[in-house]
């Protein structure tokens, strides 16, 4: 029969432990609250600029961010409209969403499209970045952007009217991102 | 005023520009060095507290005056 020398227990084992947990929970919940999700439902000019400027601002505060866009708001990642191969429906969907950032309307006093011209006037006499420039700024900081599969479906919206970098995604998508993020915004 | 070896100049820049441009010029800098950042967004005070909560950054100094912010900033770590 052979002994085996087992090592004593440190005395403090019970609060050694307690310290890690505590420590691994700190961790846990600092990275949570350096994550943001946005969800982007408008298609609209100023309401698209707010979603950028928090995804710069974001990312330029190191947190990670997640940006989804469903139904309107995938007019904020289209570059482009693409009308060939599209069922009627489709294509009407492609005329309304308009092409890329440029022919986006306000939310308010648009009329017909002056409203926003006027608008982008204005930013651009206040210095404020375009809204190309704050997406190209969270685009290179590393924010994920995802287009919403059955929103595109919905909108007759094919992948080579997006954004390169945008990736598709469902519902699960953004909920397991959501659930990981301290904040989480609609728009 | 602190002096400071890198200078940034956020003048005639609106939210979120020069928070952006903080926070890349901050990344160049080695450990110890100092950054001074000039901006007229009069919320730039404001923004630039918030960004360095949470960081190991020091604020070295922060006046305002004639509408113009000045910050010095180090980079700690």
């Amino acid at each position: 029969m052979t002994t085996v020398a087992v090592e004593p227990l440190p005395a403090n084992l019970h609060a050694a432990i307690a310290d890690t947990v505590r420590l691994e929970v700190d961790r846990a919940l600092a990275r949570r609250s350096r994550r943001l999700a946005l969800f982007v439902t408008s298609g609209e000019l100023d309401k698209i600029m707010v979603a950028a400027v928090l995804a710069a601002g974001a990312a330029a505060m190191d947190f990670e961010v997640d940006m989804f866009f469903a139904f309107w708001g995938l007019s904020a990642v289209r570059t482009r409209s693409v009308f060939e191969g599209k069922q009627p429906v489709d294509k009407l969907l492609t005329l309304m969403l308009g092409s890329g950032l440029e022919g986006l309307p306000a939310s308010r006093f648009n009329f017909m499209g002056f409203g926003a011209r006027f608008l982008q006037n204005v930013m651009k006499d206040k210095s404020v970045a375009s809204l190309e420039e704050l997406l190209a700024i969270a685009e290179e900081a590393g924010v994920r952007m995802t287009a919403c599969q059955m929103s595109m479906d919905v909108m007759g919206v094919t992948r080579q009217e997006l954004r390169p970098t945008v990736t598709v995604g469902g519902v699960a998508t953004f909920l397991a991102s959501a659930a990981q993020c301290g904040a989480t915004l609609t728009i | 005023m602190v002096p400071a070896q890198e200078y940034l100049n956020c003048r005639g820049m609106a939210c979120p520009v020069p928070i952006v441009r903080v926070s890349r010029a901050m990344k160049a800098l080695s450990p110890g060095q100092t950054l001074r950042v000039e901006a007229s967004d009069e919320a730039f005070p404001a923004d630039l507290e918030a960004w360095l909560l949470g960081r190991s950054d020091k604020l070295l100094s922060l006046e305002s005056k004639d509408g113009l912010q000045c910050a010095v900033i180090q980079k700690c770590e």
